[in-house]
């Protein structure tokens, strides 16, 4: 008893504000200039971010299911699989030497990156004007997070170009998107860790839609 | 377990389990106190997350949106700053003042004489006020105040634009802080004179073209090129043609003189007379190959409102301005910079033809004697020394004048500081900073009489003449008072926001040498003179320094 009391406790200690937090702020001018403005970062769109954050995370990790269980969003050999766990099993996939699951895990990969595209559509539409002003922003979260080279600087580049067009290209693995999802999702949490006033703005929105419903 | 050893081990649980449980807790009030991570998996965030269709449409600015960004880009650092330093316009010559015309090389008697001069002046940089004919004294191109509020603003688009934005107003002014105003005619001078020995009347009157530009040399212009990124020459020829030459062509003031010989020695003789000069200058053609200037009679209504509602987004790259939207708004932003030149221009550029519809009466005294009545050699037979001096009035007239407005005394009320931007004002605001941007890049065109006051000349020359030709040199004074302005139609907003002396001419000096070549043809009682002639300006104040050549056909008979 003592023991799992005293693992409670200190589970609890380091999930809570004592543990060194993972969030980032980004001190960028241009994010201080529109945040909370309603020709920025307002309660709408700092509701599409978290929108585009949970859903890449949804397709990361897992959709939580009505027993708060994760569940993979796709399907591969009868098996619903997130992409973390296919980036997992693709070396011992490829390593097997079957043309056939080989092929299916390719064909599947392109079918999860159309599917992000169809989630981030909205979103990418939304930033397309400002690609170097975000492009700003994305350096200073991946700096943040010591990934010098992610693809995410990469994908900041094409912004303005043909959708995907990097992604389909030059993601091949699903490891690379492994990675390239964490990132933006890490990028998209820093970027509604640090619009404060934006946050409030949508908190506000919340409530507005929660009176109406009652 | 010890009932104590339980209660401090629940309690040491409960203590530090407190603060999550207390995360979840539902309480929208307390949403924005949750940790982040509390607050991304809030059940309320989530169901928001999962059953909201969050889209970003906006298509115009509010007051408020648009004052905000204004305020957060300096705007009021850079309104307490004047553009215009001065609002005068530049000091011109009107052409029968050149020492050009009746040349009178024939110092014997003759009854008539008629004359045709064909001549070409430049200025090649004109005055903007009594000693700089560099166009940073007439605009705040180099204004330390006015330029770091500028650079604050620059850094602040710098900033928020990322790579995008690299322009640095102190280094970009100072590329032009040289720039001038060119001035060139090129025409015809008749002239001619009747009378008897004792009186004489004399009349000239110019026809000619006009030419104003605005000037910066070529190193200079290498540096914009370099600094700013080349244009092709169908580009520069196409802003030259619309927004940087004023020309026309016309006929300009006519002069009329009466004099009467006064004394008539055998080596000398003096002649004292009354002249005056008729405005009948006009420009027959306006814009050959440039633009007549119009300046512009400010309305309240500017497009600055569409500017800065619709089009800012654009413009900052800040919203979801399609690319049609963006090129309309950067064609406003030409087109309202363009316009500013424009104004500028109808202020620099539009010189009249003559004294601008001012009529004058002047005196004037002309004397003549050979070089024998000082020193009695025979070589000396052939020198004589002509000089003329005159003094003119030139009476007031109404023209149009500008005034700049200083910036408004509320740009430096704290109060009025604190409160700019709050939603209350938002469009109170707006319109402000509308009005103020449209009086500094608008200096205010109003009737009003100006008076252009005295110009006094004096012209001396040796001549050394033979039987069928001759030389000459001389030397030349001329000067023009500072103008007065009088009857100025201020508006009433505008009383005490404007400096009329900034808009008055300053006074005009310059000193010229003159000289000639001239080939005679004589025939019994009449001679017809053939010459060539040239002056340029040595020393000159308030207005610039020019030069004028000349062939000239004189008819003596």
């Amino acid at each position: 008893m003592n023991k799992k009391l005293a693992t409670i406790a200190i589970t609890a200690l380091l999930s809570h504000g004592a543990a060194p937090s993972a969030h980032v702020r980004l001190d960028s001018p241009l994010l201080d200039f529109i945040d909370g403005k309603s020709y920025g970062i307002n309660g709408k769109v700092y509701g599409l971010i978290l929108q585009v954050r949970k859903n890449v995370r949804e397709m990361l990790l897992g959709k939580k299911n009505e027993d708060k269980k994760l569940v993979g969003l796709y399907t591969f050999e009868g098996k619903t699989e997130t992409i973390a766990s296919l980036a997992k099993k693709e070396q011992s996939i490829y390593n097997s030497g079957d043309p056939a699951k080989i092929e299916a895990l390719k064909k599947l990969l392109g079918e999860i990156k159309e599917d992000f595209l169809e989630i981030t559509k909205g979103y990418v539409e939304n930033i397309k004007p400002f690609k170097t002003q975000i492009y700003g922003l994305l350096q200073e979260s991946c700096k943040a997070h010591n990934k010098p080279n992610s693809f995410l600087l990469r994908w900041g580049e094409e912004l303005d170009g043909e959708a995907g067009r990097a992604l389909r290209e030059e993601v091949l693995t699903f490891k690379q998107f492994e990675q390239f999802c964490i990132d933006l999702a890490d990028y998209l949490e820093d970027m509604a860790y640090s619009a404060v006033k934006a946050k409030a703005l949508f908190i506000e929105l919340i409530k507005q839609s929660k009176e109406k419903n009652n | 377990m010890r009932p104590i050893k339980k209660i401090l081990s629940i309690f040491f649980v409960l203590f530090f389990l407190f603060p999550a449980t207390h995360l979840r807790c539902d309480e929208l009030d307390d949403l924005e106190n949750f940790d982040f991570d509390a607050f991304l998996e809030n059940d309320d965030v989530i169901n928001t997350l999962d059953n909201t269709a969050f889209e970003f449409t906006r298509t115009k600015f509010d007051p408020e949106d648009t004052v905000d960004i204004l305020e957060e880009m300096g705007i009021l650092n850079i309104l307490e700053h004047n553009l215009y330093l001065r609002s005068n316009r530049l000091n011109y010559r009107s052409v029968i003042d050149l020492p050009m015309g009746m040349m009178d090389k024939e110092y014997c008697y003759v009854k008539n004489l008629f004359g045709l001069e064909f001549f070409f002046n430049k200025m090649d940089r004109a005055y903007f006020t009594s000693n700089s004919d560099n166009i940073c004294s007439y605009l705040a191109l180099t204004d330390e105040g006015f330029l770091d509020a500028l650079s604050e603003s620059a850094d602040k688009a710098k900033e928020l634009a990322e790579a995008d934005f690299d322009f640095d107003p102190a280094e970009t002014f100072d590329l032009f802080k040289c720039g001038t105003v060119q001035e060139r005619k090129l025409g015809v001078l008749l002239y001619g004179r009747a009378g008897t020995k004792k009186w004489r009347f004399t009349y000239k009157i110019p026809f000619y073209y006009l030419e104003r530009n605005l000037w910066i040399t070529e190193p200079e212009q290498k540096k914009i090129e370099e600094q700013l990124g080349e244009t092709d020459p169908e580009q520069q020829d196409m802003f030259q043609d619309q927004h940087a030459i004023s020309d026309k062509l016309g006929i300009g003031d006519t002069r009329i003189a009466f004099d009467y010989m006064l004394t008539n020695h055998e080596r000398s003789c003096s002649r004292i007379g009354a002249f005056a000069t008729i405005p009948t200058g006009w420009a027959m053609a306006k814009g050959l190959k440039g633009q007549h200037f119009k300046p512009l009679i400010r309305t309240p209504e500017t497009n600055l409102y569409d500017l800065t509602g619709y089009h800012l987004d654009a413009l900052l790259s800040l919203g979801t301005g399609t690319e049609q939207e963006q090129a309309e708004a950067t064609q406003i932003l030409t087109d309202l910079a363009f316009e500013a030149i424009d104004h500028m221009n109808s202020i620099l550029l539009e010189a009249p033809m003559g004294n601008n519809r001012h009529f004058g009466v002047g005196a004037v005294l002309r004397s003549m004697w050979e070089l024998t009545a000082l020193i009695d050699r025979p070589w000396a037979e052939q020198i004589v020394m002509k000089g003329r001096l005159s003094l003119e009035y030139l009476l007031p007239a109404t023209e149009t004048r500008f005034l700049a407005e200083n910036p408004s005394p509320k740009l430096t009320d704290p109060a009025f500081r604190a409160r700019f931007g709050k939603p209350a004002t938002a469009l109170e605001d707006m319109l402000f900073v509308e009005k103020e941007i449209v009086g500094k890049l608008f200096p205010y065109a109003v009737e009003c009489t100006v008076s252009p006051g005295f110009v006094f000349c004096w012209t001396s020359r040796w001549y050394h003449e033979r039987e069928w030709w001759g030389i000459y040199l001389g030397s030349e004074y001329w000067m023009r008072s500072r103008e007065k302005l009088s009857d100025v139609q201020v508006p009433k907003f505008l009383e005490e926001r404007v400096c009329i002396d900034k808009a008055r001419s300053p006074f005009a000096f310059q000193s010229k040498v003159l000289g000639g070549l001239y080939f005679k043809i004589n025939r019994p009682n009449r001679n017809l003179v053939l010459s060539l002639n040239g002056e340029t300006s040595t020393w000159n104040r308030g207005i610039g320094g020019d030069y004028t050549v000349s062939l000239d056909l004189e008819f003596n008979f």
